[in-house]
């Protein structure tokens, strides 16, 4: 299934969803999805991976960049809805301990509250 | 057309173009064109002969027909005037009748009267259809009642009844002339007009007046002088028709002769009758009766005369019609037969011409290339047979000359071959030398890489060791050593050079020096390799590695501390036949990064248990079918192996794999050294790394357990894919669907597999590759009771991901984390067992995953 990207607002918070596979084929399509985000200084941003069916490198690398963009521009990236491998994936980088995570997306608005 | 005023008007075209009128005459003729086209020689010909003929019939038909018609109209003039001549007898005879019973001769001339009654009765029966004809019936009615006539009658009325008889006959005569169309005959009308018309009436009135002046009665001369005049009148009318007759016909003498006479007695007559009027004279009367008599007998000559001149011209005129007759049929024939005979001749030339053409070209391209074509005719097929001997004279020529140029070229060839053969073999002369030279030196070389191993191992009571490397090629990468150290310790060390060849025995014996040296100062084995690390890194010009495993063995109580530099673990074997693979942290080669540490760990041995060190040459060694020795095989054969010296048993692992391998080419050295306690000495009963040296350091141990080999038994092994796809990364995607599609009830290990073989495989094509797309990658999963094994092979060059990714640093800050340099983490941590071999046409990636589930899975569980 290839990528597919779509965005919502959750009480005016824009919520990215992510949804099939990210691999080396495929995350220069997620980059460009997420390319708009944090050009401004403050912005805040859910990003929800429920339907993330894979990632692997190639995808945890864009993630990394959107975070590090969040945080030179003082904004606040929330990812939300991990399933059990892709929390595996992120857990084993050491992403869990510099990217902030929630089970849910009412979590993620709560924690940028 | 003048070509002046085509120059001067150019607007406007004097001439109309050739093109124009072909076309015009081609679109005129298309039909004929069409019907030629589709037709042979032989057919063409043929139906130009039959036009030819049907015109040729077309005209002369008609003609014959007239000829014909010109024939018949003759023949039926002279059945008539045959007729005619019967009925001018008849009515000679009729007249004599009539005369002799006017005169009452009593003598009547019975046989006149008999033939005139024959003469009347085939007149009637003359008749050929039968019909009855009212004519000739009333001829005989009215000869019936003149015979029924009584003799005593009145002479008028004998007289008048003989008039009624004559004058029927002359109206027979007439319409038989109009029957016989004597009447319509173009040359001869006048003629006929006279003999059927005019003298009939002349002899019959020259009768009347003969009888009228007999009577001598003074009433009937103006009848007698009437008479005359109409007898003078014919004059004219006579020698009109006669020269008609002799105008075109050639007429005797006596026809003209007859006439005279006939005409002199008419004068005279006329004479006598002027006579008589002027002087009533009785001799007169007289004379005039006697010529009258005459006169009947010259004009019933004279009509047998005429007759037989018109007969003449008639019978003159039929062959006339039949010679003409004659002729247009052999003109016919004549001209078809020139016909015939000229269309055969040219058709036989034609073909003959076209037989030599066809026979020619036939020839030329049956390969006879001196065939040509002679014509001796003067029409076009001449041209035909010039162009194409013109042709095949310059063919012929193209051919010599290209001929010329293939012999040249092959001269030249030739002479070329020679040149560099004699050339070759002189280069193969300075090669084979030069070859003998490397292969003394290479010689020289190996007997002393050789004897820097020792020959001679130590063989203790309680305790043995023995060894031996056996190079692929004469110059190995691979070597051992077994040297005392203080305490009465011993070091045992296997090592393994990368590469091959020179450099790789230089660097050999470099490493073999600078970790002897270290050994004997009293250092750890961990420290040992992380000095000779920084040695070897130093002074690495070819940038080579050596990946070491070095032990100290403990005599007096069994200890073995060893360490490992990116070699195979040690094996260990129990007393009671347990095979062991040493925990081994499995660290960097030598010579590859610089401060890199290495840590020690500690086994024991127990008495009749044993040590294996080795060469991934024993593991990796390649039978005919590609299939690896394999850790599995080796464990199992160590396993087995019967207790005895070390000696023994390292000629025993070196037939087993000798044995496994049949009769393929070694592909890398193989090295083995085995350590063995014997029976006969107590060993302390601590086992393997419960015998941990500093219980406390956790951090130490665990590290121990997560990276020393699992016990690797893959039983009931299935292979669930076998996928090659091109080294892409749009390949990528259909690798996964595929592993998925095998993997339907563990989609966790689907994930990991995909997860683990997408980093490599984009590693390969980044690293080994370098972008490269040509290269094929072959992707091997397979299942058995508690593990997934996955076999990933490629074809670039040697490139060992495991060895030379460094690792991540996972607690660094968000800003600090560098991008990227995940892949070989993950794989080592998702797998449980991952490592990477080179086999001379690739790389060969083994993992290795437990099946147990992800919820029992450390990983998992956070």
């Amino acid at each position: 299934m290839p990528l597919d990207h779509a965005t919502t607002l959750l009480q005016g918070v824009p919520v990215h969803v992510i949804r099939g596979r990210v691999d080396s084929a495929s995350a220069g399509d997620m980059e460009k999805a997420l390319q708009p985000l944090f050009a401004e200084t403050g912005e805040r941003a859910i990003v929800d991976l429920s339907a993330l069916d894979y990632i692997s490198s190639a995808g945890l690398r864009v993630v990394l960049l959107v975070a590090k963009r969040a945080k030179q521009t003082q904004g606040r990236l929330m990812l939300c809805s991990l399933s059990p491998q892709v929390r595996e994936v992120f857990e084993i980088s050491g992403f869990l301990k510099i990217l902030d995570v929630a089970p849910d997306p009412a979590a993620a608005l709560a924690a940028l509250e | 057309m003048p070509d002046g005023r085509a120059v001067d008007d150019t607007s406007v075209p004097a001439v109309p173009p050739v093109d124009d009128r072909r076309h015009w005459l081609e679109t005129l003729l298309a039909p004929s064109i069409w019907l030629s086209h589709r037709l042979s020689f032989t057919r063409k010909y043929l139906l130009i002969g039959i036009v030819m003929l049907l015109a040729l019939s077309a005209l002369t038909v008609p003609l014959w027909q007239h000829v014909q018609r010109a024939q018949t109209l003759a023949e039926l003039e002279r059945s008539g005037l045959r007729g005619f001549r019967e009925s001018a007898l008849l009515l000679s005879t009729l007249v004599g009748l009539r005369d002799r019973t006017i005169r009452d001769d009593p003598v009547l001339d019975e046989t006149a009267r008999k033939a005139a009654n024959d003469a009347i009765d085939r007149l009637r029966a003359r008749r050929p259809d039968g019909v009855a004809d009212d004519v000739a019936e009333a001829l005989a009615t009215r000869w019936q009642q003149l015979q029924g006539l009584p003799a005593e009658s009145a002479a008028p009325l004998r007289f008048g009844a003989w008039n009624s008889v004559i004058q029927t006959l002359l109206t027979l005569i007439q319409r038989d002339a109009q029957t016989f169309r004597l009447n319509v005959d173009p040359d001869l009308d006048a003629v006929f007009a006279m003999l059927t018309s005019r003298l009939p009436q002349l002899l019959d009135t020259l009768g009347k007046q003969q009888i009228a002046v007999r009577l001598d009665v003074e009433d009937l001369t103006p009848y007698v002088i009437g008479a005359q005049v109409f007898l003078t009148e014919s004059v004219p009318a006579l020698r009109h028709a006669l020269s008609q007759l002799t105008a075109n016909h050639p007429a005797p003498g006596s026809l003209q002769t007859g006439l005279n006479e006939l005409l002199t007695g008419i004068e005279r007559q006329q004479d006598a009758v002027d006579r008589t009027v002027d002087a009533a004279a009785r001799e007169t009367w007289n004379e005039l009766q006697t010529l009258a008599g005459d006169n009947q007998v010259l004009a019933t000559i004279f009509i047998n005369k005429v007759a037989d001149g018109a007969d003449a011209v008639l019978a003159t005129r039929i062959a006339t019609a039949q010679r003409t007759q004659w002729i247009i049929g052999g003109l016919l024939i004549g001209a078809v037969a020139a016909i015939i005979y000229l269309f055969a001749g040219i058709y036989a030339s034609t073909r003959q011409s076209l037989h030599r053409l066809a026979q020619g070209t036939a020839d030329f391209c049956a390969g006879r290339l001196d065939a040509r074509i002679r014509l001796d005719t003067h029409d076009e097929l001449v041209l035909v047979a010039r162009n194409f001997n013109t042709v095949a004279e310059e063919f012929g020529r193209l051919l010599d000359v290209i001929r010329e140029q293939n012999e040249s070229r092959e001269r030249e060839l030739a002479r070329q071959v020679q040149a560099r053969t004699a050339e070759l073999a002189e280069k193969n002369e300075a090669l084979s030398q030069a070859s003998r030279r490397v292969q003394e030196e290479l010689r020289l070389a190996r007997d002393m890489q050789l004897a820097l191993l020792p020959q001679d191992f130590p063989d203790d009571p309680a305790w043995a060791v023995h060894a031996t490397m056996l190079p692929a090629r004469e110059l190995g990468g691979d070597f051992y050593d077994v040297f005392p150290l203080a305490d009465d310790r011993w070091g045992v060390l296997v090592a393994d050079v990368s590469g091959k060849g020179a450099a790789a025995a230089f660097f050999m014996a470099q490493s073999r020096t600078v970790l002897l040296d270290l050994a004997t100062t009293g250092l750890t084995p961990g420290q040992v390799l992380a000095h000779a690390n920084d040695l070897l890194c130093q002074r690495n010009p070819l940038d080579l590695f050596v990946t070491v495993c070095y032990a100290v063995y403990d005599p007096r109580d069994g200890s073995v501390a060893y360490a490992s530099a990116g070699h195979p673990a040690p094996l260990l074997r129990t007393a009671a036949g347990q095979v062991e693979t040493l925990a081994c942290p499995c660290d960097l080669a030598l010579a590859v990064l610089p401060e890199a540490s290495y840590r020690d760990c500690f086994a024991r041995l127990e008495p009749g248990a044993a040590l294996l060190l080795y060469t991934d040459g024993i593991t990796e060694a390649m039978a005919a079918d590609l299939t690896a020795y394999g850790d599995v095989r080796l464990q199992q054969w160590f396993a087995r192996v019967p207790p005895g010296h070390p000696g023994e048993q390292v000629a025993a692992l070196v037939d087993e794999v000798h044995a496994f391998v049949g009769g393929a080419e070694a592909s890398d050295d193989i090295t083995c050294l085995i350590l063995g306690c014997k029976e006969t000495v107590g060993c302390t009963e601590t086992v393997g790394r419960k015998a941990t040296p500093d219980p406390a350091d956790t951090t130490m141990r665990e590290e121990i357990a997560m990276s020393s080999n699992p016990p690797v038994e893959l039983r009931n092994k299935v292979l669930l894919l076998d996928h090659e796809m091109p080294a892409r990364l749009d390949a990528i995607a259909p690798l996964a669907e595929a592993v998925e599609s095998v993997l339907p009830d563990r989609l966790d290990l689907a994930f990991s597999a995909n997860l683990c073989l997408e980093e490599l495989i984009t590693n390969t094509i980044q690293h080994g590759l370098h972008g490269r797309e040509d290269g094929r990658i072959r992707v091997r999963i397979s299942i058995s009771d508690e593990w997934l094994e996955i076999v990933l092979k490629d074809d670039a060059p040697h490139y060992d991901p495991f060895v030379e990714a460094p690792a991540p640093d996972l607690d660094l800050g968000l800003e600090d984390r560098p991008v990227g340099g995940l892949g070989v983490h993950l794989v080592k941590q998702l797998m449980d067992d991952a490592r990477a071999y080179y086999d001379g046409s690739g790389n060969l990636i083994v993992l290795l995953k437990t099946l147990r589930p992800a919820a029992d899975a450390p990983a998992a569980d956070a």
